[in-house]
């Protein structure tokens, strides 16, 4: 059985809804920053894709404007408080509230008694979905998702099979990432930021990636009993222990992964049109993802196209936030390109210089997400037939 | 239903006054000749909880593992935030990757050879049977025929900071551990079974489920209020807590469960108590 898309929202660097951000991804616009660090003893800055300021919701903490998201989708969708109460909530972020735990130890630190000060003072994975569960009346399926970069894919993935197995009636799936000085110095100190400030998957110049902020939401209902233009068939979860911080770059975990998600849908490599890349940029994991897709599709891979070079590796929320971005792309019948591609011939993977024609309804799309710690996941999308 | 191969737990005190954290290292090399290099104690509750309950046993590559926490990495979160808010410097690599939230199962799969379905989810106090409703999911949906569930917490130091963030400051004891399940689906006579989970929203949700159940143990992982004990007097369960030792750690509440697995014969059911009284019940039947 599939899950139908029924509703998709997205705030990110490329824009503060769905709408413009999509408009914005479409354009191959790359709102680029520069983040400095001031609490560093040596000058450190890095690019990094910031979230569009919102006038009221700016100010906001995290709580605020991920119940201002969450209440808008549940209200655009109408759901009464009978269906809210068979509603579950799948959350999946990698860093939570780290940065108003940061906050608040910064300004313990800077208060009269800083020796009472305490670093991580805020705690607890489930405690943001715990609080809109309660808020939104939602009903007892509410679960909080920590696989790093997987963790909104894997929540959407969940709320597709509990979806699936009759718990629920609808899902509601959010993704979320915000501005940290833990995520983003540490990936810094991994070597893994685009020292030429430009996130180039799969290109003969790529040289890593480029971080951002970001929000996705997604409604998921049963599939026939609403319209909708998008479904999620199903997918996968599978795990590499090649390395904690690389996927295994002969492609073998990334092929088993998309094997396993196209057997949960009764589909082969052939019913696949089109990929949206995990397409980190860089070198081991673009080469992982490439030989995976070469080992599946051989000679045939199907139209690719990759979404964080617009608004950055949003890390956790990159599931949900990707997979509404695509939703808002094909609803205007359009693939992401992406301009002065330079594709590696070794990979084998050609991003297209501009928007293309997206591939027909009834057409299936894989959708890529891997994560640090072998965490992969794979699922399988499709264009309702109008 | 789903068959208990095995189970395992630790579940450690920590005196407030002079804490002291176990060493675990002993513990992971009954199972591992090796040294792991690079990992953090929280690494090690998952490691040693999962081997040992693991045991002998030469897992199926497909292997679905469902690791549960409420608080994650703390100690090595809070260190790298020191190294960036307090000494301005970089956080350290390593102490970065292992803050994120699959790293521990990352080493655990590593260890086992499996390469299945992996995940870590949290539901505050009720994270455990968040993780065991997954790997209950996934077997009900065919896609998983053997799970491993885990949960695991760590107390972290300097304990004054640590009781700061949980709110505990007056609590003369706390709790840390690591507690393992390990599943098959179908149901094997004789077999120790697990059947569905489920999540009453209130105290009259509750009451409702209890008359569904013919069991008439209930083994809480909480001290029941007033209110509670009138619902499970009401629904004819005789109630079993188990003996406070301490503030609970995030998940308390798969020790509960596998202490009752443990110590009890017959049916039962396993009551735990989520935010805002909410609940999770699970119910048993333990072969003699």
């Amino acid at each position: 059985m599939k899950s139908i898309i029924r509703y998709a929202d997205a705030r990110c660097a490329l824009g503060a809804d769905l709408e413009s951000a999509v408009t914005a991804l479409l354009a191959a616009e790359r709102p680029l920053i520069t983040q400095s660090f001031p609490l560093l003893r040596d000058p450190v800055s890095q690019p990094y894709f910031a979230m569009v300021p919102q006038s009221e919701v700016e100010q906001r903490d995290i709580f605020s404007q991920l119940l201002d998201m969450t209440r808008k989708a549940l209200e655009h969708c109408g759901l009464s408080d009978a269906q809210r109460a068979r509603t579950g909530l799948f959350v999946g972020s990698s860093s939570f509230d780290v940065r108003v735990s940061e906050q608040t130890y910064y300004r313990e630190l800077q208060s009269e008694q800083p020796q009472n000060a305490t670093a991580m003072p805020i705690i607890g994975y489930g405690k943001l979905a715990g609080r809109l569960q309660r808020e939104l009346g939602l009903g007892h399926q509410v679960y909080t998702y920590c696989t790093a970069c997987t963790s909104s894919a894997n929540a959407a993935l969940y709320g597709h099979r509990m979806l699936q197995a009759g718990l629920i009636d609808h899902a509601l799936v959010l993704g979320f990432e915000f501005f940290n000085h833990t995520s983003l110095l540490g990936f810094q100190g991994l070597n893994l930021i685009s020292p030429s400030a430009a996130m180039r998957p799969f290109d003969q110049r790529r040289d890593g990636l480029i971080l951002g902020e970001g929000c996705g939401l997604l409604l998921l209902s049963r599939a026939g009993e609403y319209p909708a233009a998008l479904e999620l068939c199903g997918g996968a979860i599978a795990t590499d222990n090649h390395s904690l911080t690389a996927a295994n770059n002969d492609g073998s975990s990334v092929v088993q992964v998309i094997r396993a998600a196209l057997s949960n849908c009764n589909l082969s490599p052939e019913d696949i049109r089109a990929v949206k890349l995990h397409g980190t940029a860089s070198l081991m994991n673009d080469e992982a993802e490439a030989g995976g897709l070469r080992q599946l599709f051989g000679d045939g891979i199907p139209d690719c196209f990759a979404i964080k070079p617009f608004c950055g590796h949003t890390l956790g929320a990159c599931g949900a936030l990707e997979m509404a971005l695509v939703a808002g792309s094909l609803a205007r019948n359009l693939l992401p390109g992406l301009p002065d591609h330079q594709a590696d011939e070794q990979l084998g993977v050609t991003l297209p210089p501009a928007a293309i024609a997206a591939p027909p309804p009834g057409a299936h799309l894989l959708f890529n997400c891997f994560a640090f710690g072998g965490n992969n996941n794979a699922l399988i999308l499709r264009r309702v037939p109008q | 239903m789903i068959n208990v191969l095995s189970h395992y737990s630790l579940l450690h005190r920590i005196d407030a006054t002079y804490p002291q954290l176990p060493d675990l290292k002993p513990l992971i090399a009954e199972r591992l000749p090796q040294r792991i290099r690079r990992i953090d104690r929280y690494i090690e509750l998952c490691i040693a909880g999962g081997l040992h309950c693991v045991g002998e046993r030469r897992l199926p590559t497909d292997t679905g593992i469902y690791v549960a926490t409420r608080c994650g990495a703390v100690s090595t979160s809070s260190r790298s935030m020191d190294s960036i808010n307090r000494e301005g410097d970089m956080p350290k690599p390593l102490h970065f990757v292992n803050t994120l939230g699959n790293s521990a199962c990352f080493y655990l799969t590593r260890l086992l050879g499996t390469t299945g379905n992996g995940a870590v989810l949290s539901r505050e106090m009720i994270a455990f049977e968040a993780a065991l409703m997954h790997a209950w999911l996934d077997m009900k949906l065919g896609l998983v025929n053997t799970a491993l569930v885990g949960g695991i917490d760590e107390v972290a130091l300097p304990l004054d900071a640590h009781l700061r963030r949980l709110d505990t400051q007056g609590a003369s004891n706390l709790l840390e551990g690591s507690h393992w399940l390990l599943l098959e689906a179908g149901v094997a006579s004789g077999q120790t079974t697990l059947g569905e989970p489920r999540f009453p929203a209130d105290c009259q949700a509750l009451l409702a489920a209890l008359r569904q159940h013919r069991e008439t143990q209930v083994h809480c992982s909480f001290a029941p209020d007033e209110e509670e004990e009138q619902i499970l007097q009401a629904a004819g369960k005789t109630v079993y807590a188990m003996p406070p030792q301490g503030a609970a750690h995030g998940v308390y509440s798969g020790a509960s469960l596998l202490h009752m697995l443990e110590n009890t014969r017959g049916s039962a059911l396993h009551l735990s108590r989520g935010p805002d009284n909410s609940y999770c019940l699970i119910p048993t039947s333990i072969k003699s």
